[in-house]
């Protein structure tokens, strides 16, 4: 089980580094945008301004500005994380998004990118590979991987509560590394595994689709009917004829439909699909509020008549489903439950980092004693997953709290975002690559990392008045001050060590010469 | 919170029971059964915990942010006896106390 | 020994393979045949009996993954979850038909 242990995390382990912390920041994915793109931090989330919410000005808005052949148009009402009006369409690179102030339906002026939403969320399931769900099956690969290190990590640490809380700091960075690791790891056991479980239920649709091909008979739109309980028409020859139904009324329909069945709620967020077709569908889902289960009760209505078309109703094995889903993506309001998974979710960064950490240290010293060099370039790469993320991470962060036009030319934010993000990692893999020898690479990446987390805090102070005062911008500024200082300290050690070690080795050195 | 507090004396009270531990505290390794009640202690502090967090919560959530408690809870139990394992018992009778305060 | 090292290696990998491929083809077998029991034996609905067997499916992944590193030969854990994938795909096509 021991090997297995070690197999699984040197494969792996960037791997599921990345998709544990992307995931973490997946967490307040919302106030990462808020502190990205302070246009949207309105005051007047629902019922502050007293008067109803208007749905309908988000119409013309969106027959102005999405594509002509768009499959769908989503309405996302203001809400305490979103305070603005957000519409959002299928674009070619992901979404095409826009916001509008709630209390007067006019469009806000851009700044910066929704990167929380866009670029960090999705890239934690998907990767951003997109062609044949592939980032989707490599992603289910690496959780089915976590799986198998977290029971052999289990298995292989026969004194696992005697050590649990041993912490060792003053001794060496394996010893501190591996404590941190072991203590990590258990301490939040119950959500490592549940986590990631859940994370691979979320997509069996995709994972098991061959059988679900097979048992169907291919016919996907009667899978989502059975086990989703979705409704979905396909789109007639002709464009509409009428205009659409006024969404605040169909709102308020589903809403009283809602507390009728016993299940009341506010609307989270309207779908028109085939918005410009004969045929089109306005979907209403509701906010989860204190629900754990994904549920939305979802109910569809006629897009030219109003009629009701359907409401959903969810078999019982199919809730249990959302529930497990509803586990993972943690999309209830409860915020005190929010920063423990937080704070759970970087335990298991935690966890890999110390992990591939303790392997490859003792890897470079085996090899370093034998005169081989692998160690160095496989040491480079950890840098560039533990270190050069988050630099990446923070970089991205950096650009989108300066003006746009400085780094994004005439484009979208935030596809320039997306660009910028994989450039600075690679930037990063290039640079480990090169001080492979030395060991340098850590102590620079870290110190990049310090440096611009400060300069995020910095940019964002004078890009927005309110960037201490709106608690989404505080939280996100304070926990970059967090990481600047945590990653300071982290270089100040390893200049410290590496001082300590030169000299050691220097005095070794004389010591073998004479 | 409570059920935060009532997790970290619940820690270090399974620490108590540990050698280790118990010597950097009490300077003598547990006898048996001292090392047997401080488990005990231990694990009737985590169940009140979890109960304390399902009374204010409600089921599905209560069970979560017990989880997390206890998760915040071991790590910081852990970081005090690594730095100042003289006052875990001091910390963990406050904590215990401190909770039972919040409860009410 | 190098060449003993090589062909540890080459077991190791074998496993691997077997735990990820064959574990995998396992749990799409179990997922058809499940579900299909669920319906046929205990009158579930489709969609219902899919999802279940759906997520029982991803235990029974982990379990056989984990199962193709304690097998006795490298050859065992490919055959154990290809077995066994066989037989619960006949069940099913039995079931089906």
């Amino acid at each position: 089980m021991d090997p297995l242990h070690a197999w699984t995390g040197v494969l792996f382990g960037a791997l599921l580094f990345a998709i544990f912390l992307m995931g973490t920041l997946a967490v307040f994915d919302r106030e990462i945008d808020r502190w990205a793109q302070p246009h949207t931090r309105v005051a007047g989330a629902r019922g502050a301004t007293g008067a109803p919410l208007r749905l309908d000005t988000a119409l013309p808005h969106l027959q102005a500005l999405a594509p002509e052949k768009a499959a769908f148009w989503l309405i996302y009402p203001p809400s305490e994380r979103v305070p603005t009006l957000r519409l959002s369409w299928p674009a070619e690179l992901g979404r095409g998004v826009r916001d509008l102030d709630p209390a007067t339906g006019a469009a806000l002026p851009e700044q910066g990118a929704p990167v929380g939403t866009q670029l960090f969320y999705p890239f934690h399931y998907n990767l951003h590979l997109k062609w044949a769900n592939l980032g989707e099956w490599i992603v289910g690969l690496a959780a089915m991987a976590m799986l198998v290190a977290i029971v052999s990590g289990v298995a292989t640490h026969r004194r696992i509560f005697r050590d649990l809380l041993a912490l060792r700091p003053g001794r060496s960075l394996q010893r501190t590394a591996l404590d941190l690791h072991n203590l990590c790891g258990v301490v939040a056991l119950p959500f490592h595994f549940v986590i990631t479980l859940s994370g691979v239920v979320i997509f069996i649709a995709v994972y098991l689709q061959p059988a679900i091909g097979w048992l169907y008979d291919g016919q996907r739109a009667a899978y989502a009917k059975e086990v989703l309980s979705r409704y979905s028409r396909p789109p007639a020859r002709q464009a509409a004829t009428q205009p659409i139904v006024s969404l605040d009324a169909l709102a308020e329909r589903a809403r009283s439909h809602w507390a009728a069945a016993g299940e009341p709620g506010e609307v989270q967020l309207v779908i028109v699909r085939n918005p410009r077709n004969a045929e089109a569908v306005v979907e209403v889902r509701r906010a989860y509020e204190r629900r754990v289960g994904l549920e939305a009760g979802t109910v569809y209505f006629d897009a030219a008549s109003g009629e009701l078309l359907h409401a959903e109703r969810l078999p019982t094995a199919s809730r249990v489903q959302r529930f497990i889903t509803g586990l993972h993506m943690v999309q209830f309001d409860h915020w005190t439950l929010r920063w423990l998974y937080f704070a759970m979710g970087l335990a298991g960064c935690v966890t890999i980092a110390t992990g591939s950490i303790v392997w490859v240290r003792k890897r470079a010293e085996r090899h370093a004693r034998l005169g081989l060099a692998g160690a160095g370039w496989v040491e480079a790469l950890n840098v560039a997953a533990i270190a050069g993320l988050p630099l990446a991470t923070v970089g991205v962060l950096l650009l989108n709290a300066l003006p746009t036009s400085w780094w994004a030319g005439n484009g979208d934010p935030l596809t320039a975002s997306m660009s910028w993000f994989f450039g600075l990692w690679a930037g990063s893999l290039l640079h480990a690559v090169l001080l492979r020898r030395g060991g340098r690479h850590w102590f620079q990446q870290c110190a990049a990392v310090a440096a611009l987390a400060a300069a995020d805090v910095l940019a964002s102070s004078l890009g927005s008045a309110d960037a201490w005062s709106h608690p989404a911008a505080l939280g996100v500024n304070l926990a970059l001050l967090g990481v600047s200082a945590g990653a300071g300290h982290a270089a100040w050690r390893l200049r410290q060590r590496s001082a300590a070690g030169a000299r050691a080795f220097a005095g070794a050195a004389a010591g073998s010469a004479g | 919170m409570t059920s935060l507090l009532w997790s970290f004396t619940a820690w270090c009270a399974f620490a108590l029971a540990i050698e280790r531990h118990h010597d950097q505290v009490f300077r003598h390794a547990p006898r048996r059964l001292p090392g047997r009640a401080w488990c005990a202690l231990g694990t009737a502090a985590l169940l009140a915990a979890l109960a304390a967090s399902v009374t204010t919560e409600g089921w599905p959530l209560g069970v979560l942010a017990w989880v997390g408690a206890a998760a915040v809870a071991g790590c910081a139990a852990a970081l005090l006896l690594a730095w100042r394992p003289r006052h875990c018992l001091q910390a963990a009778a406050c904590a215990l106390l401190l909770g039972a305060v919040m409860a009410t | 020994m190098p060449n003993s090292g090589n062909r540890a290696a080459l077991a190791a990998t074998s496993r691997a393979a077997a735990a990820i491929l064959g574990g995998y083809a396992l749990a799409l077998a179990f997922t058809a045949a499940t579900t299909l029991a669920l319906q046929h034996g205990g009158a579930w609905a489709r969609g219902e009996a899919m999802i279940t067997a759906g997520m029982l499916a991803f235990v029974v992944y982990l379990l056989a993954a984990l199962r193709a590193f304690v097998t006795p030969s490298a050859t065992r854990a490919w055959a154990e979850p290809l077995a066994a994938a066989a037989a619960l795909s006949a069940f099913a096509a039995l079931l089906a038909a």
